[in-house]
């Protein structure tokens, strides 16, 4: 399973594998800033039912997204392994949150299979490709779409 | 090009200052409180600008400045004497100054028409033939006061050969007689030095004559062989500088008793100079290892001094440009290389101004950030000691004591960073002074005080187009006409004063006047006129004077060019509001008015009440906030199934439940006996806030949101309690303005139409 040689090949980026449920899915890790177990946030008003709330990280006031909910998944009882990714999307930092971080792979770009088209169904809208690895299948997310739309934070 | 920009931006910085420096000279003068110093700030202000203007071809800047500087000569060197009509003026012509430099600095043309009549009238005082144009390149610095010290300093530190006397003799034939006296410590010894080679540089210099002193030499038996006991006295005979024999010495400066004196009292050529004495003294006192000498030929790179300090800048630069083995010994060496500088200055700086620097404000930021982290990782800190159960030690205790203070102690520091004088921002507002009673034919002066008042940067900022137009309506709708005052038996000239000062823990800010006061039957007669209030009601003074901040009121009937623009009062109160702040007025008829701005210290910080409501904290802030209370169930009253309002003393006022407004409500019923915050939104309506408990009052670090978020409805900041969670500061009146539309929706289209009218 873990394949350390694997995440220092030259081609393709490295990824941090993350479950949520039993999914399998990874984030490239250039737009991860840092991992921190999870704390409860603070609830804002009138906020998408992802958006969980705000954390302090070391002084900033940072967004939780809670990735089940933004998959449209349900999200699981926050356990110990529950983790907040911190992620740096544009000038923003968003915490991503996951129920386990697993691995840290390096997938080549030749790997990564465009995610099919399935329906106009929002869940997939967050998948910007897909990878095969023995039995199992990662989704990669773009972290890019999962940012809460700033109109649709204020029609929410 | 970009160094030459950032060159040029420097200069504009400086320009601020000297424009600064300017001004308050000026208005020294024409009080009659200037001496010769304040004249020679101004005259080094406008020249220091004519100067850097040169060095970048500004020609409008230096033409204007140069005609300016001329008319202050004269009156420094007395051929023409100051009188009020001049220095009124000159103060113009300082405002005018302040323009060209605006406009040079945002690269636009200059309608030199706008400055021709007073640069007439300047050129009229002025004594001095000013025909042709200045050409900033070659413009000679000889009637300036001070002689400019040339003083390249060489940075080599002794890595070449030492010159041979033969070739120094042809350039400087005169022998001076130095006496060294030398005690090495034992640690010169430790390092490596040899007295024998010390010695035989010294004698390439000259001719040395050597005396080994052996006094403290012990006897063989007890000798230590790692002590030194010899000293040795040298007398020196050489054509060679003082710093020549300090160079031979650079190295073991640290590790010895050296003293040079010179048997000759006087020097007799140029390469000598005075500089030498003094380089050669202070050497003597910091023992830093440096060679150093003069050069008249070799000019400074800036042939235009502008004081002692920027002389003292200019000579660092020269000092870095050299291609000098530059080590760590640079710094101090540098900092001897520029007291001489300032020692031998021809410029009396007495009140020479404390060192800065300018940062960049974010910066400042982040330290600013930083430490209310570690505050809030204090408090963290705190709590798990406590929670371990180990606050009886009594050594816990006061280590934990000792870095609460310490942290308090950083954070106000770090916010008095933040902090500046309010001083640049009230002398600004003596030009506004100026021109609104010049263009109101009303004679005005301005008095400061408290301007060394310490006031936030941002808040600073803010506070400028405020004060401008309270200022201008001071002047404007305040002070009488002269021939009016002198009639009242006051003088002709009216006062406007500015003040500020810390009050508890608040930034007071007063613009008074000695003008009539405000004409209370006049403004409640326009008010009902305009239909801001209905005809009979009866109001008492102050709220008379509350008045003027309605929307759409101005107490002139036409319309003048200064104030009454459309803007009034109403938009300086929004203006001040907005950054948590308050105005109020007091006056009295005949005396004049006063009109008092409290002001929080910063805006990083806020005074807030935490409440609970549905087991989240928020907080509310304390300046919106008028009473608590706990009601009786029989005190709140349902006017219709969503909306409540609660019985205060009589009066009826809307009742605003936070859980259900923030969307908290987890679909528990609100707590059998809520507590109700009383609230007064800027427009001061009031409204009932309901939560569930109120759990502390202190001031909050305001957090933004919109960083990594973005707006949150009803929701102001954010802010971080000591445990380090996260709580909502409420944005009252964006609370109640959405309520209010259900509840006074008649009011409040009655009082748009007004203001748009």
């Amino acid at each position: 399973m873990r394949d350390i040689e694997n995440a220092f090949t030259k081609n393709g980026n490295e990824f941090v594998i993350f479950f949520i449920g039993e999914n399998e899915y990874c984030i490239d890790i250039m737009s991860l800033r840092e991992i921190r177990s999870w704390t409860a946030p603070t609830s804002l008003p009138d906020s998408p039912a992802y958006v969980r709330g705000v954390i302090n990280l070391r002084g900033a006031v940072v967004p939780i997204v809670d990735l089940a909910l933004r998959l449209g998944l349900t999200p699981a009882e926050k356990t110990e392994r529950s983790v907040i990714m911190i992620t740096n999307i544009g000038d923003q930092m968003i915490g991503l949150s996951a129920d386990a971080v697993s691995d840290i792979l390096s997938i080549e770009q030749a790997d990564i299979q465009a995610p099919p088209q399935m329906s106009a169904q929002t869940d997939n809208y967050f998948i910007s490709g897909l990878v095969a690895m023995e039995n199992r299948m990662i989704s990669i997310i773009d972290p890019l779409r999962i940012l809460p739309d700033k109109n649709e934070t204020v029609a929410a | 090009m970009d160094e030459m920009e950032s060159i040029k931006q420097t200069f504009f910085q400086e320009c601020e200052d000297l424009l600064r420096e300017l001004e308050s000279g000026l208005i020294l003068l024409k009080d009659g409180q200037g001496d010769p110093d304040s004249i020679d700030s101004v005259f080094r202000a406008v020249h220091s600008i004519k100067g850097g203007a040169g060095a970048f071809s500004l020609t409008e800047l230096v033409s204007f400045s140069h005609t300016f500087e001329n008319v202050l000569d004269d009156l420094r060197s007395s051929k023409l004497d100051g009188n009020d009509d001049i220095y009124e003026t000159l103060l113009e012509s300082s405002d005018t100054l302040n323009d060209l430099v605006a406009a040079a600095r945002d690269n636009q043309d200059w309608d030199s028409s706008a400055s021709a009549d007073l640069l007439e009238r300047l050129k009229t005082l002025s004594s001095k033939d000013i025909s042709g144009t200045v050409n900033p390149s070659v413009e000679d610095d000889n009637d300036f006061g001070f002689e400019p010290v040339g003083m390249p300093i060489e940075l080599d530190f002794a890595f070449e050969p030492i010159t041979s006397p033969l070739q120094m003799q042809d350039s400087t034939p005169s022998i001076l007689e130095f006496s060294i006296s030398f005690k090495p410590f034992s640690s010169m010894f430790e390092k490596g030095h040899s007295v024998t080679r010390l010695m035989r540089h010294l004698k390439e210099l000259g001719d040395v004559d050597i005396i080994c002193k052996s006094e403290e030499l012990v006897g063989l038996k007890d000798i230590d062989p790692g002590e030194s006991y010899l000293a040795w006295d040298i007398t020196l005979k050489t054509s060679e500088s003082r710093a020549s024999i300090l160079e031979i010495f650079d190295f073991v400066v640290d590790d010895c008793e050296l003293n040079i004196t010179s048997a000759n009292t006087e020097i007799s050529n140029a390469e000598g100079s005075s500089l030498d004495h003094l380089l050669g003294t202070s050497f003597a006192l910091e023992k830093a290892p440096m060679r150093e000498e003069t050069d008249k030929d070799a000019p400074l790179s800036f042939n235009n001094p502008q004081s002692a300090k920027n002389l003292t800048e200019v000579n660092l630069e020269t000092g870095k440009n050299s291609d000098s083995a530059l080590d760590n010994t640079e710094s101090s060496a540098l900092a001897i290389a520029a007291k001489p500088a300032i020692s031998s200055k021809a410029v009396d700086t007495k009140k020479a101004p404390p060192a800065t620097i300018r940062i960049n404000l974010e910066r400042v930021d982040r330290l600013i950030n930083q430490v209310g982290e570690l505050v809030i990782n204090q408090a963290m800190l705190s709590q798990c000691i406590s929670d371990a159960e180990m606050g009886q030690s009594p050594e816990v205790v006061s280590v934990l004591d000792e870095f609460k203070q310490l942290t308090r102690d950083i954070q106000d520091s770090v916010m008095a960073i933040r902090a500046q004088p309010v001083q640049p921002l009230f002398q600004r507002m003596s030009r506004i002074v100026r021109e609104a009673a010049q263009s109101t034919n009303k004679k005005a002066k301005l008095v400061l005080e408290g301007e060394f008042t310490e006031v936030d940067k941002t808040i600073i900022e803010k506070l400028a187009d405020p004060l401008t137009h309270m200022i201008r309506n001071a002047i404007d709708h305040g002070l009488e006409t002269p021939e009016k005052r002198s009639a009242s038996g006051k003088s002709p000239e009216g006062t406007v004063t500015l003040s500020a000062a810390h009050r508890s823990g608040k930034i007071i800010i007063e613009v008074s006047d000695n003008g009539a006061g405000i004409n209370r039957e006049k403004v409640k007669s326009l008010a009902i006129s305009k239909g801001l209030i209905a005809p009979e009601t009866i109001l008492n003074d102050t709220e008379i004077d509350n008045l003027l901040f309605l929307p759409g009121f101005s107490t002139v009937d036409k319309v003048s060019t200064l104030s009454g623009r459309g803007v009034g009062m109403d938009v300086v109160k929004r203006a001040i509001q907005s950054f948590g702040g308050r105005i109020s007025i007091n006056s009295e008829p005949g005396a004049g008015s006063k009109f008092t701005i409290s002001l929080p210290l910063t805006l990083a910080v806020l005074d807030g009440m935490l409440v609970e409501v549905s087991e989240q904290t928020i907080v509310i802030p304390l300046t919106s906030i008028i009473e608590t209370l706990l009601p009786k169930p029989s005190d709140i009253h349902d006017i219709s199934p969503s909306e409540q309002v609660i019985n205060v003393r009589g009066s009826f006022m809307p009742l605003i439940n936070l859980a259900k407004k923030l969307n908290f409500e987890n679909g528990q019923d609100s707590k059998s006996n809520p507590i109700v915050l009383c609230v007064e939104t800027e427009d001061g309506k009031k409204y009932a806030l309901m939560a569930d408990a109120i759990q502390d009052q202190r001031q909050v670090v305001i957090k933004s949101l919109e960083d990594n978020y973005g707006q949150v409805p009803c929701i102001a900041a954010a802010t971080i309690l000591g445990d380090g969670r996260i709580a909502l500061i409420a944005d009252i009146d964006e609370i109640v303005r959405s309520d209010a539309v259900l509840l006074t929706q008649p009011a409040e289209l009655k009082t748009l139409e007004l203001a748009h009218a």
